[in-house]
C-alpha cells in the first residue's frame, strides 16, 4: 500500500516540477538568448519568435 | 518530506533549468517549446547515467537485497521506454519540419521529469525504508 502512496506523490511530484519548469523555461531562455545573440530580436511570442 | 521534495521536484528543476540554459545557448534555430523538450531528453541521459551511481549505494543494496541488480535493470528498461517516447515524438516533430506544441513540449518534459523522479525516489525508498 505504502508502494502507491509513494508513487502518487511521485507522480504528482513530477507534474509540480513540470509546471514549474514550462513557466520558467519561456523566460530564462529568451533571455538567455538575448544575452548570447545579441543581434537576434523576438519580435513575437515565446511560441512564434520572428527574427529580425 | 524534505527528501522527498529534493528528490523528485528540486533536482528534476534544477537540471531542467540547466539544460534549458544549454539548449537556449547552443541553438539559436531552436523555436517555440523545442527548446523544453531538448531538456526533456537530456533530463532522460542523466536518469540513465545517475542510475549506476544510485546502485553503487550500499544503503541502496541493503533495501533491495539479492534484487538489487535486477530493481536497477528495471529502473533503466523503465527509463528507456519513456526516453524512446520522447525521442518519437521529437522525431516525429522534426520529419514534419513543425516545432513542439505547448501541449507536446509539457508531455515530454513530464516523462523527462518522472525519469529522474524514478531514479532519485529509489535512492530516497531505499532511505526511507531501507531499515537501520
Amino acid at each position: 500500500m505504502e508502494i502507491f502512496k509513494f508513487v502518487a506523490f511521485s507522480l504528482l511530484s513530477a507534474a509540480v516540477a513540470t509546471a514549474a519548469l514550462v513557466v520558467i523555461a519561456q523566460p530564462l531562455s529568451s533571455a538567455v538568448r538575448r544575452i548570447v545573440y545579441p543581434n537576434r530580436e523576438v519580435t513575437r511570442g515565446y511560441n512564434s519568435p520572428t527574427v529580425r | 518530506v524534505g527528501w522527498f521534495l529534493l528528490a523528485h521536484i528540486g533536482l528534476p528543476l534544477g537540471f531542467g533549468i540547466a539544460f534549458v540554459i544549454f539548449s537556449a545557448a547552443t541553438a539559436p534555430d531552436s523555436e517555440g517549446w523545442d527548446v523544453i523538450a531538448e531538456a526533456a531528453l537530456d533530463l532522460t541521459i542523466l536518469s540513465l547515467g545517475a542510475t549506476g551511481a544510485v546502485f553503487d549505494n550500499p544503503r541502496v543494496e541493503q533495501a533491495f537485497g539479492a534484487n538489487s541488480a535486477e530493481v536497477a535493470m528495471a529502473m533503466i528498461a523503465a527509463n528507456l521506454i519513456l526516453s524512446a517516447i520522447i525521442v518519437f515524438a521529437r522525431a516525429r516533430v522534426a520529419r514534419r519540419r513543425e516545432h513542439f506544441t505547448l501541449t507536446g513540449a509539457i508531455l515530454t518534459v513530464f516523462l523527462g521529469v518522472l525519469t529522474l523522479g524514478i531514479t532519485a525516489g529509489t535512492l530516497v525508498w531505499a532511505y526511507l525504508h531501507g531499515g537501520s
